[in-house]
């Protein structure tokens, strides 16, 4: 019975294990791929079917996300702040890893963003250390669930991104500014530039609204690809207790570690974007 | 020929044709890196962060394929349940 508690295929293998109809609540687009099971999930099915509490079952199940990206927040301010405690001239192992990583994503905002970027090397870091341990933990035997392979966390994710780099544009462009550079008017209008630019505005409206999108939509289906990867991977041999999906293992990571990267990156470049760029003429 | 075999037929062959044209610009952009640094090996740090990014922006597109085809095979699954609702209720 262990072994169908392995792997959670829909709702057939709750079925399986305690012959209730359970009831799913799930999106659209996970239907009938296989996921690995994680504890609150199995958490919230003992809740379900066991004790006879569909809805405190299924209320569990709704919030895995959220109870997942606050542990993993919870175990990143740990990390650091173990860190942090002492600051020693010649670093432990620690806090020279500490180091190297800040001191990283620091010359990296630097060289994208210039002297001025300093105040978005803590907003880059963060971003790309925590999406980066949320899609690892899909590999962690078993909290087998990635937030990120959630549309809701990238979204909200893009859409603080999106606030951010608009918010930027109206600090350091003014408002009016702001409203020029959508509308792509130089210091110097020629007048064909200023009849074309209503359409110039629309054009890049779509632009804009399109980058949000395109950053859940591709976090998204790359970390939702990896755990039904994993999924699959473990159903291969897990009739016989042999974890096979140490062979993915290497893609799994390349994966997260580049998924994390180009968030943060993209981020870095739109606002990059954003700003006042009049050395380019 | 019904919706169910509409659906298997196009959905995979959707996700291969976008995965082919990921392949193809992909191609390209790792050309044009390896060129870079071929032609001047102590640029290669300056050449990896565009051609990363680039990379993504290459690849969101058959992400999105992607997704489509996971939302496809969830309309299918929402499709047999109906069917099956009609049929047997």
């Amino acid at each position: 019975m262990l072994l169908h508690y392995i792997v959670l295929q829909g709702g057939e293998a709750v079925e399986q294990v305690t012959g209730h109809a359970a009831e799913h609540a799930e999106s659209g687009a996970h239907e009938g791929m296989p996921h690995l099971i994680n504890i609150v999930t199995a958490i919230g099915n003992y809740i379900s079917n066991v004790l006879h509490n569909p809805a405190a079952g299924e209320t569990l199940n709704y919030w895995v996300n959220v109870i997942y990206s606050w542990l993993i927040m919870l175990i990143i301010l740990l990390f650091f702040a173990l860190a942090a405690r002492r600051r020693d001239r010649e670093p432990g192992r620690l806090q020279n890893f500490v180091e190297m990583l800040f001191g990283g994503l620091d010359s990296f905002v630097h060289d994208v963003l210039g002297p001025k970027g300093r105040t978005y090397v803590p907003l880059i870091g963060t971003l790309f250390i925590y999406i980066l341990v949320m899609n690892l933990a899909g590999m962690i035997p078993f909290i087998g669930h990635s937030p990120s392979s959630s549309l809701s966390i990238t979204l909200s994710l893009a859409i603080f991104v999106f606030i951010t780099v608009q918010l930027h544009g109206i600090r350091s462009l003014g408002p009016l500014g702001y409203l020029k550079h959508f509308a792509d008017i130089p210091e110097k209008p020629h007048p064909v530039q200023i009849i074309l630019s209503p359409l110039m505005f629309f054009l890049h409206v779509i632009g804009e609204l399109a980058k949000p999108v395109s950053l859940s939509l591709r976090l998204f289906g790359n970390i939702t690809g990896e755990d039904v990867l994993l999924a699959v991977f473990v159903m291969l041999l897990a009739g016989y207790l042999i974890p096979t999906q140490i062979v993915v293992y290497p893609i799994v990571i390349l994966g997260s570690f580049i998924q994390a990267l180009v968030f943060a990156m993209l981020t870095t470049v739109y606002i990059l974007l954003m700003s006042p760029h009049e050395e380019e003429h | 020929m019904d919706l169910n075999f509409g659906i298997g037929f196009a959905l995979p062959l959707a996700l291969g044709l976008a995965a082919m044209g990921g392949a193809f610009g992909l191609g390209k952009a790792v050309e044009a890196a390896m060129n870079a640094i071929g032609r001047q090996p102590e640029a290669s740090g300056r050449v990896f962060l565009p051609f990363v990014i680039g990379c993504a922006l290459i690849e969101a597109l058959t992400i999105y394929a992607l997704v489509a085809y996971f939302s496809g095979l969830g309309a299918i699954s929402a499709a047999i349940e109906a069917g099956k609702a009609v049929a047997g209720g």
